[in-house]
């Protein structure tokens, strides 16, 4: 399992390893499925991330749409430095949290 | 007892092949009782005169039989049979076992031993009957995904063959723009387009769609249609990407994007502005001190917020003839090699150093032998931008006119801008746009173009802003001059400019004067202008280009007002 996700206090965190890319979309649409009404927050933890592609960027952005566009709701959190150029070359800044 | 559930519920159709009467009898018998429809022949020969493939489910075969056996009967049924599937079952009995091979071989499905058993009978034909209904449904399958996939490849050419005429329709040939594209498919991710503004400005767009194929060409159209629509008019590359993203974000579903720059050079200021949107850095690269400077993205990708929170960031360059912007989408410093290694920035920019002049064919062939025997992963664009200003080579792009002779009259038009309007728009295409359609004048429109800009920038930089042109002479102010232009811009509270054009009938064409008034403190024009003739540097040509262009400049009112004729003559 690439993807695991847990909630706890309405805050949902999604952790991602390996390579995040087109092969686990599936995967990463069931776990923003979790969010609900309740949800106040999302955590995208990158700490085992290897990899992230355009099509990454663009699961990115279908969970920030559907946490409503809120920037200051979705954290990319413990992305490595790789990973962390390729959200920062998209200026990913500006829509989400990166730390 | 009826056994046999047929796809179309009809009875099930058996022929049964055998010399001997009694068999045939007996058979017929049983088979009658299971519920089938059957024929006979007495031997393999009448088999072959009988056998309709559409009225036959299942074969009965006896081995040992006069002028034909079921042997040879058997190789010519599965012969004309080709790929579709009927069960023989072959007959056997006595001393017929030495024959079994053959059987098989000649495409036999099963056996049946005499004296016959009903039960054994029923369960045989069941389950290869069975059998054939999967096989013809499979068969009808795959003919099915055959012509499928074969109107796909069609469909697929012909899209490929439209997104090629959008994308190269309007797209100029210039000298100063070298580009290397393999695409991974028919379609490509990538995007590169290419034209000049009527001032002459060369604007370029390098962009790279989220995923690759067809979804991601899909949305080259709209981008390439307003690229070419908007430069052809003479608008700056902020107010194309702005409208690109405009549309795009309209258009694309959440998770897509383009990942794009926008480079526009201006030969007349030396000046190279770019918008980065997502793309990996740019470098800017001098063949002659091999100094290398990174241009990072500075904006999000295109078509993912709208347009009013879009705060694009421009950055301008000043830049030299012998310096080059180098710039590729993320395929080139992903390209792995056996190892898994990526070619990175490191080797893009150990190519260029060692290259000089030859660094773009350098990059191609160090991108070649990294990536060995390793399949290509993504799009891979590589695009050089030489800022060579020498005229003879820019100068070499042809503009499509298409004259419209409408008779010269007299008439006049103006237009007044307040500094909310100047805040937010160029307004010179849309006024030379207007003229032209007023008058036919486009055979001159790149002139009247410079003409109405160059006045136009004086006014709202010397006159409403009160930037001073002498911090253009060094790189580092050549930057600030913009930054400051920007800022003064925004903080405008007060003031406008005034477009006024006079036309009238002149000999055999016609005279169109152009004034532009401002309200601000006024300037001494000669600051902002020298000679042409001895001008080494990259600004104050502006009014001088004016005068050449023009039969009359004249500065009135301190600075205030412009006044310049332009006077047309018909072939």
């Amino acid at each position: 399992m690439s993807i695991s996700s847990q909630t706890t206090d309405n805050k949902l965190t999604i952790s991602i390893s390996g390579r995040f890319d087109f092969g686990i979309h599936k995967e990463f649409r069931s776990a923003i499925d979790a969010i609900n009404q309740q949800t106040v927050h999302v955590f995208v933890d990158l700490r085992t991330t290897e990899y992230v592609d355009s099509s990454a960027l663009g699961m990115l952005l279908l969970l920030k749409n559907k946490m409503n566009d809120h920037k200051d709701s979705i954290s990319l959190i413990n992305a490595k430095p790789d990973v962390k150029k390729i959200l920062e070359i998209a200026n990913f800044g500006q829509l989400f949290t990166l730390n | 007892m009826s056994i046999i559930n047929q796809a179309d519920n009809s009875a099930p159709k058996a022929l049964i092949v055998d010399d001997s009467l009694t068999q045939r009898l007996l058979l017929n018998h049983m088979l009658d009782e299971l519920g089938y429809e059957v024929t006979a022949a007495k031997d393999g020969q009448e088999a072959i005169n009988l056998f309709d493939p559409e009225q036959v489910d299942v074969i009965f075969m006896d081995i040992e039989m006069p002028v034909m056996d079921g042997i040879e009967a058997t190789r010519i049924i599965r012969r004309t049979l080709a790929e579709r599937f009927i069960p023989i079952i072959f007959i056997t009995g006595g001393d017929s076992d030495k024959y079994l091979d053959q059987c098989i071989e000649v495409g036999g499905s099963d056996f049946i031993k005499k004296p016959f058993n009903a039960n054994i009978l029923s369960a045989k034909t069941r389950s290869l009957l069975k059998i054939k209904q999967l096989y013809n449904e499979q068969m009808r399958q795959k003919a099915e995904i055959e012509a499928f996939q074969e109107q796909e490849t069609q469909e697929h050419e012909a899209a490929a063959a439209v997104y090629e005429n959008i994308v190269s329709t309007g797209f100029m040939q210039s000298p100063n723009l070298h580009s290397a594209l393999s695409p991974m498919s028919k379609f490509n991710g990538d995007l590169l387009l290419c034209a000049y503004t009527p001032a002459d400005k060369l604007n370029v767009l390098l962009g790279d769609f989220t995923g690759h194929g067809i979804t991601a060409s899909l949305a080259s159209a709209p981008a390439a249609e307003i690229f070419y629509g908007m430069t052809a008019k003479g608008f700056g590359i902020r107010e194309i990407t702005a409208e690109i993203n405009f549309k795009l974000q309209k258009l694309l579903p959440v998770n897509m994007f383009l990942a794009a720059t926008l480079a526009c050079l201006d030969r007349e200021n030396h000046n190279l502005s770019t918008i980065t949107c997502g793309l990996p850095e740019h470098l800017l690269f001098c063949t002659e001190s091999g100094d290398i400077k990174t241009i990072p993205s500075n904006n999000l990708p295109l078509g993912i917020i709208d347009s009013p929170d879009l705060q694009l960031i421009e950055h301008h360059h000043h830049v030299r003839s012998s310096q080059q912007l180098i710039m590729f989408t993320d395929g080139v410093i992903e390209t792995e090699n056996n190892e898994g290694q990526a070619f990175d920035m490191i080797g893009v920019e150990d190519c260029l150093r060692l290259g000089r002049e030859s660094c773009f064919d350098n990059i191609l062939h160090a991108l070649d032998a990294h990536r060995g025997q390793q399949a290509q992963q993504d799009d891979i664009t590589l695009v050089r931008l030489s800022c060579d200003f020498s005229a003879e080579k820019w100068g070499l792009h042809e503009l499509h006119k298409v004259p419209v002779h409408i008779e010269p009259s007299s008439w006049k038009t103006s237009s007044t801008l307040d500094f909310n309007t100047l805040k937010r728009l160029n307004p010179v295409p849309a006024l030379v746009n207007s003229l032209m359609e007023i008058q036919g004048l486009t055979p001159f429109r790149e002139s009247i173009f410079l003409v109405v800009t160059e006045l136009f920038v004086n006014s709202l930089e010397h006159g409403l802003l009160n930037l001073d042109s002498s911090l253009k002479f060094s790189a580092d102010g050549f930057a600030q001059f913009f930054d400051l232009k920007q800022q003064r811009l925004e903080q405008l509270s007060e003031g406008s400019i005034k477009l006024i054009f006079t036309h009238a009938p002149y000999n055999n064409g016609g005279k169109l004067t152009i004034r532009v008034q401002d309200t601000g403190d006024g300037f001494e024009p000669k600051n902002i202008s020298r000679p042409l003739i001895d001008n080494q540097q990259y600004s104050g040509r502006g009014l001088e280009l004016v005068k050449t262009i023009c039969d009359s400049l004249e500065y009135t009112d301190c600075g205030r007002q412009a006044t310049a004729v332009f006077i047309w003559q018909n072939d």
